[in-house]
């Protein structure tokens, strides 16, 4: 077989491949472009961005846990304003697929970022961060509650025509309703999942291991739970998922596929392996031929269930 | 300079004193032909994803023209007792050289401290060899504080790098009895001059010590911080530390040990918040 055609339609994008890089552990692409190749990748989704910059949280910001990390970055960010001056260019002159993670402390500064993003070219979607554990206001306030969930997506909706993504927390009674919902306020995808809460603490100092005590865990751990996530919102949806969530090797991001993801995000094994999201993107490619698949939607979402009884 | 992803094949790892303090040799080119002193590399330490990340260690030697990097590390917990137990040929996936390096002094420098504290001594070995080829008129004086004479590097390492080395050790088995900072406070007060600019790593407490009093002194300063670090590659923002230079208008600044850093002038920390 000659090549496979790795192309994923999600709702209005088309991504070359489903490989993307996930939220905060990508940087704003640039500082990976030693090591990787970025326009090869089906999209850079960059770090998240506010109206107004932030500082993030006091360190440690960063524990260490069995298979993953906990980190409580806190969001920080030059603002919206200087990431369209100083940091979008870089991928824009590349040609570089960007998707812009954005958050906000209230509905209308969410809103307010999307409106300044709507007329970069290059930005080819918005992922509404709702589900950020990192953060008093803003992140998972949002996200735990499927009415301001609904909210926020459709304040985005109104000052945005780009495609829609709302990033979804896996700390939730039920995380297919949240999806449910923003479904029907107008987001076009879904991604899950974001970090799940988490804290380390130190038994000789008697104090936290981070400087804001709970942070949010990611990596290889969590894939299990990630993968359950995005296996539940499938079914309760009609838009398309994107899966995230301990994503470590082309196996891990096939597992994802085949319960219907349409892409996937590259997260905290960037940190381990900076290459991770270009090797799995030929592993998956390897995959597909070697099994004789010759487009990669042909794959998604083929899990078969068997049903109760019959196995 | 470019950072590079290397398979480095170890020349040896050995310990360098007692049991517990190691120097790995590593084959690594690509790194080595862009490395500065007081860069460092991040280290991963095995294959499995446990431990997940990778470990930052500073440049101890460059040697560009064989294409040699060592570091010189300290066990201290579970990926550098992995570490420790890597064979001589085996390999170590590498990524660097990271971060910015040490700065030189001005051309008229005329008294340079470097102050270094147990395990420290490693990344100034290299900053006292530059110092050494580019300032050579200026006078160069070694403070190098350990808890005991055990744990000293051999002075091979350093001796003729500097005009002087002042030894310190907790219980006073080598030189100066107390810690580094009590024999600056000695041998200042004995009538040593004042340096020009001082070069300084170690442990942190050590470090905020020194750095109180460079800065009461006016004495410029470069300090080589450490923190926990995620990426190395300054993406993840993980590795922040209290420190003065300002992202936008934020009113609480942060600055990032593997990309603003590791090496800081001493005024651009907030020490008293570390
Ligand atoms: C830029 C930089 C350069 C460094 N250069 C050297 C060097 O040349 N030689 C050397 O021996 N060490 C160096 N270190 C420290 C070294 O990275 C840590 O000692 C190492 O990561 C510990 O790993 P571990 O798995 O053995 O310890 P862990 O099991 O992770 O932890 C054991 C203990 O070490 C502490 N620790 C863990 N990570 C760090 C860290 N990044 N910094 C400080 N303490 C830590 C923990 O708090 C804990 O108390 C450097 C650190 C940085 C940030
Ligand atoms: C250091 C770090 C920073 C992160 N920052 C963000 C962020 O700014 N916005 C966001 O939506 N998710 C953020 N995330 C979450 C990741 O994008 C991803 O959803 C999560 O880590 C799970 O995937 P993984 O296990 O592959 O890392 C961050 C994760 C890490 C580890
Ligand atoms: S360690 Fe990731 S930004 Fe410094």
């Amino acid at each position: 077989m000659k090549d496979v055609n790795l192309s994923v339609t999600l709702g209005p994008i088309k991504l070359k491949n489903p490989v993307m890089t996930a939220s905060g552990t990508f940087g704003y692409g640039r500082e990976f472009a030693d090591l990787v190749p970025l326009e090869e990748l089906g999209a850079v989704v960059v770090k998240g961005i506010s109206l107004k910059p932030r500082p993030g949280n006091p360190p440690p910001r960063i524990v260490e846990a069995c298979a993953g990390l906990i980190n409580s970055v806190g969001l920080e960010n030059p603002g919206v304003e200087v990431f369209v001056k100083d940091k979008l260019p870089y991928l824009q002159k590349r040609n570089v697929p960007v998707v812009v993670n954005i958050f906000g402390e209230s509905v209308e500064e969410y809103a307010e970022v999307a409106s300044i993003l709507d007329d970069q070219p290059g930005v080819i979607a918005l992922e509404i961060n709702i589900s950020c554990p990192n953060v008093e206001a803003g992140g998972m306030v949002f996200g735990s509650n499927s009415s301001t969930a609904g909210r926020v997506v459709e304040a985005v909706k109104r000052t945005t025509s780009k495609p829609i993504i709302t990033k979804l927390s896996p700390q939730v009674t039920s995380i297919a309703e949240i999806a449910q919902a923003v479904e029907q306020a107008g987001s076009d995808i879904v991604a899950c999942i974001n970090t799940i809460p988490a804290m380390a603490v130190d038994i000789y100092t008697r104090t936290p291991r981070l400087g804001n005590v709970i942070g949010g865990l990611s990596g290889p751990a969590i894939k299990p739970i990630a993968l359950k996530c995005v296996f539940d919102v499938v079914q309760a949806v009609d838009i398309p998922v994107i899966g995230i969530g301990g994503i470590a090797t082309a196996e891990d991001a096939l597992e994802f596929l085949l319960v219907g993801a349409k892409a996937v995000q590259v997260g905290s094994v960037n940190l381990t392996n900076p290459r991770a999201s270009i090797e799995i993107l030929e592993g998956i490619r390897n995959f597909l031929i070697e099994q004789g698949i010759s487009n990669v939607e042909d794959y998604i979402g083929t899990l078969k269930v068997l049903s109760h009884g019959e196995n | 300079m470019k950072k590079h992803q290397e398979e480095a094949v170890i020349l040896d790892n050995i310990p360098i004193i007692g049991q517990d303090t190691y120097r790995l040799i590593l084959q690594a080119p690509m790194i080595a032909r862009e490395a500065r002193p007081g860069q460092f590399v991040m280290v991963r330490v095995d294959k499995s994803y446990d431990p997940f990340l990778r470990r930052p260690f500073s440049f101890f030697r460059i040697d560009k023209e064989e294409g040699i990097i060592e570091i010189g590390y300290k066990v201290v917990g579970r990926g550098t007792t992995l570490l420790s137990q890597k064979k001589r040929g085996q390999t170590v996936d590498l990524l660097g050289p990271l971060g910015n390096g040490f700065r030189l002094p001005p051309e008229d420098t005329s008294d340079i401290w470097v102050i270094a504290g147990g395990v420290g001594i490693t990344a100034l070995i290299p900053c006292l060899e530059d110092l050494r080829i580019k300032r050579p008129k200026a006078k160069r004086v070694l403070f190098y504080g350990v808890k005991t004479a055990s744990e000293l590097i051999p002075s091979s390492f350093f001796k003729s790098l500097c005009h002087e080395v002042l030894y310190s050790t907790d219980d006073g088995t080598m030189g100066f009895r107390g810690v580094i900072t009590e024999c600056i406070d000695y041998h200042v007060q004995k009538g040593e001059k004042l340096p020009s600019v001082i070069y300084a790593c170690g442990p942190l407490i050590m470090l905020k010590h020194i750095a109180r009093w460079a800065l009461a002194h006016s004495i410029p300063g470069q300090f080589c911080l450490e923190s926990i670090m995620g990426c190395g590659l300054g993406a993840c923002l993980g590795c922040a530390v209290p420190g003065n230079i300002r992202h936008g208008n934020s009113e609480k600044g942060y600055v990032h040990v593997c990309f603003e850093g590791p090496v800081f002038p001493v005024e651009n920390i907030r020490w008293d918040e570390l």
